[in-house]
């Protein structure tokens, strides 16, 4: 099986705070790990550190073979940010020119999106379930409607790893019982899945593991404790 | 709470001590000042500074006063050179300067909207201020429709209801001048025949020049002119033109739309070959009308202000006028 | 038509449409990164330019340039260190330039020239204005139609336009000179005080229509172009101020959509409210 990221003895401060000491993960291929943690373990700067936003102290992260300073791929990366970060929820732009966005690197810089491009865009939201939201506006979804919108995004470019944070805080019931199925779905059909989420109990049933932030460090959990 | 009351407290007491304590040395000097000036009563011998301290406020008052006082006196202009004067404001500099000034000449007619209140607000009794337009008729500025409805006639009484630029007619110059010249008798009675000799002359020429004016225009065939402000309502009375001002009676803004159109038509209308343009206003205005009606443009000076260059010349009321009435003979004869 | 027969109406017209084609092009992601106020910092800011240009004897409108783009550029710093109140940059910037715009204009010979620069001066374009907005419009909307893609997904996440490969610097560095540039010229035609209305209502305006995002930057330019052509029409037949009158005629438009929506959302519930009824 294959190692898709990994994470070792990794350390990383806020000035004299100590957010990471020593952490060590693996994320194989296949996998669905939730990260848990209670609020300000440092999972969200755990997630920046993997997509290479923060340089980190000391240690070593590996993304699909390369280390995470010389990694040039990263559509091969889905990122689904949380809700209400700095993503405009009123943006007057419809989910397909939203998903459309992501394959900058395929459409290049100063160019157009092309037909194939728009096309791949109209996929991805059907394989969210939200093909017929396509030219609806993001302003005019509901938040789960928005997130899996977001989600489509990340999985235009047939990524092989999809990076969650917090998919389905404040959104209702109903919606989150559809993400988390939809997110099954993507993970039996291929994609490794890494989501930070407070939800264990609910998450429980969907990932095949738990990895816990505490103390500065991880440990592996089978719903139980560290 | 308390901790912050009282720094707050003692800067505003500090800063009301410091205001105190300065017009307290301004009105000190001045009394020092007028004191020097009484016992230097020319009934002594006049040294250099026992000298009048006049401040004019614009530039046809400065020239105008020193043309009479001559080397008796010292004056000064308020408004730099270069500047325009209808919305110039003094600054705290000039009005420490009236504190320990004698004599204040100023035009009137409501070309310097400043005077009341400055010299309301002076704690120096002493200074002598000469209204230099007084006794001259004066003209009503107004607008250039001839359908002039009474309501405008209304809003104008309003605001100054007069055109306040009686200097651009050489005889209310001249009228100026004299009451500047009485003055300064009135205040420096020991050089009475210096300041009545100097005023002599300079009406002399004064009136040679409007005999000129005389005899050139009335020669013309053409009698409008599009000006930039309406500064020469006087001027055109004195000698039977018609003026056209783009702008009203200061020059502070653009025309719109329609008042462009309405310029444009008028100076078609008349066979205006010149749009007259000022040194001390941009000629954007005046260039894109003439542009419009394919005619070219020149300046003619209001006589509001001289530049630095134009002093540095040695250039004055007189010489001006010169060069406007060539300039506007220029452009009628055609 | 009688408007059209003079040349500095047919001139004001150009230039007029020319800056509110570009203009809402930088006002909608203006508005989306949070900066909506960046007009007016940026336009008070080029008076302190204006001034220094009269005293100095340099073309005004170049020293407004200058001055817009220090300002712009001071503003991204700014906003750079405290993106969470990316706003404040902006007051910083505007008292910082509406300061230095109050002392300089004690030195400024004459009033007039700067009074121009606050309500503008679309009637007495001069042939050097005219080729400058028509160069500046060209380079505005080359760039718009270029970085089309890239100023929507920086104005919608920039951190994910990051991620996703887009030179957000550079993006960003060539849209904080293209604001400078556009705010300094419209600046000298429909005036300072303006400038900013020009970028917002329009766009506030088409966000009542628009269904996507290009229809937004469709809109925008619709509705900014509308409020022009009627604003100049008006202000010529009334006798009114071009400046004042184009910004009111684009905020009673707003107003107006505002009514219009209001009305039609009433009319669908009755609607549905009736077929409601009739099916029970």
């Amino acid at each position: 099986m294959k190692q898709l990221l990994s994470i070792q003895d990794l350390c990383f401060a806020y000035d004299k705070e100590i957010i990471l000491d020593h952490v060590n993960a693996e994320i194989m291929d296949g996998d669905f790990v939730g990260v848990i943690g209670s609020n300000g373990t440092g999972k969200s700067t755990l997630i920046r550190l993997l997509l290479g936003q923060l340089r980190p102290v000391s240690g070593k992260i590996t993304i699909l073979g390369t280390p995470v300073g010389q990694f040039r791929e990263w559509p091969k990366i889905g990122y689904v940010p949380q809700v209400g970060g700095d993503a405009h929820r009123e943006f007057p732009a419809t989910a397909k020119e939203i998903v459309t966005l992501s394959e900058f690197s395929d459409i290049r810089f100063m160019r157009m999106p092309r037909r194939r491009h728009i096309d791949k865009a109209v996929q991805a939201l059907k394989a969210v379930e939200m093909g017929d939201y396509q030219n609806r506006q993001l302003s005019a979804l509901s938040g789960g409607q928005f997130q899996r919108v977001m989600i489509a995004k990340a999985l235009v470019n047939e990524p092989k790893l999809l990076i969650l944070d917090e998919p389905t805080s404040g959104i209702d019931a109903h919606s989150k019982k559809i993400l988390f199925r939809l997110l099954k779905n993507l993970n039996q059909q291929g994609i490794t899945i890494l989501m930070v989420t407070h939800d264990i109990k609910e998450t429980g049933q969907y990932v095949n593991r738990f990895l816990e932030l505490k103390d500065q460090t991880i440990c592996e959990v089978r719903i139980g404790e560290c | 709470m308390k901790k912050q009351i009282i720094p707050i407290l003692s800067s505003i007491v500090a800063v009301i001590l410091m205001a105190g304590c300065g017009t307290a040395t301004l009105s000190s000097s001045a009394d020092s000042s007028s004191l020097s000036s009484q016992t230097a009563e020319p009934s002594q011998s006049p040294e250099d500074a026992n000298k009048l301290n006049i401040y004019t406020s614009f530039y046809p008052m400065y020239d105008f006063t020193v043309k009479v006082g001559g080397d008796k006196v010292n004056v000064t202009n308020l408004v730099p050179a270069g500047t325009e004067p209808h919305d110039w404001e003094p600054s705290t500099t000039d009005l420490a300067n009236l504190e320990k000034a004698d004599v204040l000449v100023y035009s009137g007619a409501g070309m310097e909207h400043w005077v009341d209140k400055v010299v309301g607000s002076l704690t120096n009794k002493d200074l002598v201020t000469v209204e230099a337009s007084k006794g001259i008729t004066l003209q009503e500025g107004h607008h250039h429709d001839e359908e002039e409805t009474d309501q405008d006639e209304d809003e104008h009484e309003e605001e100054s209801a007069y055109d306040p630029h009686v200097w651009i007619s050489i005889r209310n110059a001249k009228a100026e001048m004299e009451n500047i010249k009485n003055a300064l008798v009135q205040a420096d009675p020991d050089n009475t025949a210096y300041y009545e000799e100097n005023y002599a002359g300079y009406a002399k020429k004064f009136d040679e020049l409007d005999q000129k004016f005389t005899d050139q225009l009335s020669a013309l065939p053409n009698k409008t002119i599009v000006v930039a402000h309406e500064a020469f309502g006087y001027l055109c009375s004195d000698y039977g033109l018609t003026q056209m001002g783009i702008e009203g009676l200061s020059a502070d803004s653009e025309p719109d739309p329609a008042r462009m159109a309405e310029i444009i038509r008028f100076a078609r209308d008349n066979n205006v070959k010149t749009i007259f343009f000022e040194e001390l206003v941009s000629p954007k205005t005046a260039e894109a009308i003439a542009s419009e009606i394919g005619v070219k443009t020149d300046m003619l000076n209001p006589l509001e202000g001289l530049t630095e260059e134009q002093l540095a010349a040695g250039e004055d009321y007189l010489s001006v006028m010169e060069k406007n009435l060539a300039t506007l003979v220029a452009s009628l004869k055609e | 038509m009688e408007i059209f027969e003079f040349a500095f109406m047919r001139k004001a017209f150009l230039v007029g449409i020319l800056l509110a084609v570009i203009i809402p092009c930088i006002g909608v992601i203006v508005v989306f990164k949070r900066l909506s106020m960046i007009g007016d910092a940026l336009s008070h800011t080029s008076l302190a330019g204006v001034a220094a240009g009269l005293i100095g004897n340099i073309n005004p409108v170049v020293g407004a340039m200058i001055a817009c783009t220090g300002a712009a550029f001071g503003i991204e710093a700014i906003r750079k260190k405290i993106p969470r109140y990316a706003e404040m940059s902006i007051a910083i910037m505007m008292s910082a330039g509406v300061g230095l715009a109050g002392i300089l204009s004690g030195f400024v010979p004459n009033a007039a020239g700067f009074n121009s620069f606050l309500f503008g001066s679309i009637v007495a374009i001069s042939d050097f204005e005219l080729k400058l907005v028509v160069t500046v419009s060209i380079i505005v909307a080359g760039c718009f139609l270029l970085f089309y893609k890239e100023l929507c997904y920086i104005a919608f996440d920039e951190n994910s336009a990051r991620l996703s490969g887009v030179p957000v610097d550079l993006v960003n560095f060539i849209f904080t000179l293209l604001t400078a540039v556009t705010v300094s010229v419209a600046a000298r035609t429909v005036g300072a005080l303006m400038v900013s209305s020009l970028m917002v209502v329009p766009v506030a305006c088409s966000l009542q229509v628009a269904k996507s995002y290009r229809q937004t930057v469709c809109w925008s330019i619709t509705f900014a172009v509308l409020s022009t052509g009627v604003g100049l029409f008006v202000a010529y037949y009334r006798g009114l101020k071009p400046g004042g009158t184009i910004v009111l005629t684009g905020v009673l438009l707003l107003f107006l959509l505002f009514f219009i929506k209001a009305v039609v959302k009433k009319f669908r519930r009755n609607a549905s409210k009736m077929v409601g009824t009739q099916a029970t």
